[in-house]
């Protein structure tokens, strides 16, 4: 049955060469190259595809890009200016770098070890920078005490977006952050908060909303709250 | 008996009343009073203005993500536990007093002058990380030398505002500093500090 409905749109294409044409233009201004409806990440990549446990529960869901690097490997990929910004790293500790589809982060253990620092950048230079947020967050027993939201990025329309840090709980293994009517899945690094974005900004009370679910390794979320972080310090 | 008995109560008392004082340290919702009216935009003010505005919050509160206080010269909210959202002080944040003693604009496209009130109980959209990278419209990095009175010194988790310049290279600084010391004027060496970055709010009358 199958095939023979997939023969049939065969023989239509052949017979419409009008439709071809217009089936590829369709593609190519839907971003093609990509699979259909998914947006390339900031960097430029296509995002891998979503790990097996958490297809089923959020299909369609945009797979983000994770890579630790050391301090000479971050200045290499453009965040020199971050070290600038909020100080150097902890030695012998790698930082993070997330490519999303709006916003790219760094996230990094810093030097001393009481703060986790790092900086965010977006498709739209802000005012001229390469960087549009840095952050520094205080830790105790490890853990970020403030999400140090930002509201100074925006994506590649123009739309203000918003980051934070979330402390994922032990046993998550991912951050499903639903946004846009878009989900982006953030692999968890383990001893690092996850920087996450969010385009639910709300400028009278300089505050931002992140929904966020937790899943655990066999794909089951573990949490799911709509966390609100307000600009401070 | 009845003498031990009797202290024994008093003591059992004391001890309830220290408890729940200190419990309800920071249950203090000083922000009823306050609100979160939108400011109106004014014509450009001078940087002596802003350190008249700056210096009613000397000797009041801290609250982070705060901006709201009074006149009374005392912390109304004493003893919030740190870098804690919602625990309804009185105060700015380092950050928040800035923006408000700079009086800056809730759009940060916008680099006019608006009027906020010390009732406003309003943050804004940087905190010391952003002043510091001289983000939004009203604010540029400026050279650490050439500071002058209501410039600012920012790292990446503090901002405090030059009240005055010292012969010795020290600042007087006016800062809203933590939970633990509130808004006043102190003596700081940001200017030497590598961790520091000058930053200057452009338009001032």
């Amino acid at each position: 049955m199958a095939g023979h409905s997939q023969s049939r749109v065969g023989r239509r294409r052949a017979s419409h060469p009008l439709v071809l044409t217009a089936v590829a233009l369709l593609v190519s201004a839907c971003g093609g190259g990509h699979r259909s409806g998914t947006p390339a990440l900031l960097d430029g990549a296509a995002p891998a595809p979503a790990p097996r446990a958490v297809r089923k529960a959020h299909p369609g869901a945009v797979m983000t890009r994770v890579r630790r690097l050391d301090a000479r490997q971050a200045q290499l990929a453009g965040w020199a200016s971050c070290f600038g910004l909020v100080g150097p790293m902890r030695e012998g500790t790698r930082a993070v770098e997330r490519s999303g589809v709006d916003i790219g982060s760094l996230t990094f253990l810093q030097a001393g070890a009481r703060y986790v620092g790092g900086c965010t950048r977006s498709a739209r230079r802000s005012e001229g920078r390469r960087l549009c947020g840095s952050a520094s967050g205080l830790l105790r027993h490890g853990r970020v005490l403030d999400p140090r939201v930002t509201l100074l990025c925006v994506d590649a329309g123009g739309r203000p977006v918003a980051t934070a840090w979330i402390e994922p709980s032990p046993q998550a293994r991912w951050l499903v952050v639903r946004d846009l009517g878009r989900e982006e899945i953030y692999p968890v690094s383990p001893g690092l908060p996850v920087r996450v974005a969010s385009h639910a900004i709300d400028t009278a009370q300089a505050a931002a909303s992140f929904a966020v679910e937790e899943v655990g390794p066999d794909g089951r979320a573990i949490t799911r709250r709509l966390l609100r972080a307000q600009v401070a310090g | 008996m009845l003498r031990k008995c009797a202290f024994a109560t008093l003591l059992a008392a004391v001890a309830v009343l220290v408890a729940a004082v200190s419990a309800g340290a920071y249950h203090t919702s000083f922000t009823s009073n306050c609100n979160n009216n939108t400011p109106p935009l004014i014509t450009a003010i001078t940087r002596d203005a802003a350190i008249t505005y700056a210096y009613v919050a000397k000797n009041e509160g801290y609250q982070w993500g705060g901006g709201c206080w009074n006149n009374d010269d005392v912390d109304n909210s004493p003893g919030d536990p740190p870098a804690t959202l919602g625990t309804n002080g009185e105060g700015g944040d380092c950050s928040g007093f800035t923006f408000k003693s700079w009086r800056e604009a809730d759009n940060t496209a916008d680099a006019g002058f608006y009027a906020h009130p010390r009732w406003r109980n309003y943050h804004g959209s940087y905190d010391s990380s952003a002043f510091k990278a001289g983000a939004g419209a009203p604010n540029v990095t400026y050279g650490k030398s050439g500071l002058i009175k209501m410039d600012a010194l920012a790292s990446s988790t503090h901002i405090g505002m030059i009240y005055a310049k010292n012969a010795d290279g020290t600042d007087q600084i006016i800062e809203a500093k933590g939970e633990a010391y509130g808004t006043n004027i102190w003596v700081r060496t940001y200017r030497g500090s590598s961790s520091y970055g000058g930053v200057r709010r452009l338009g001032w009358a």
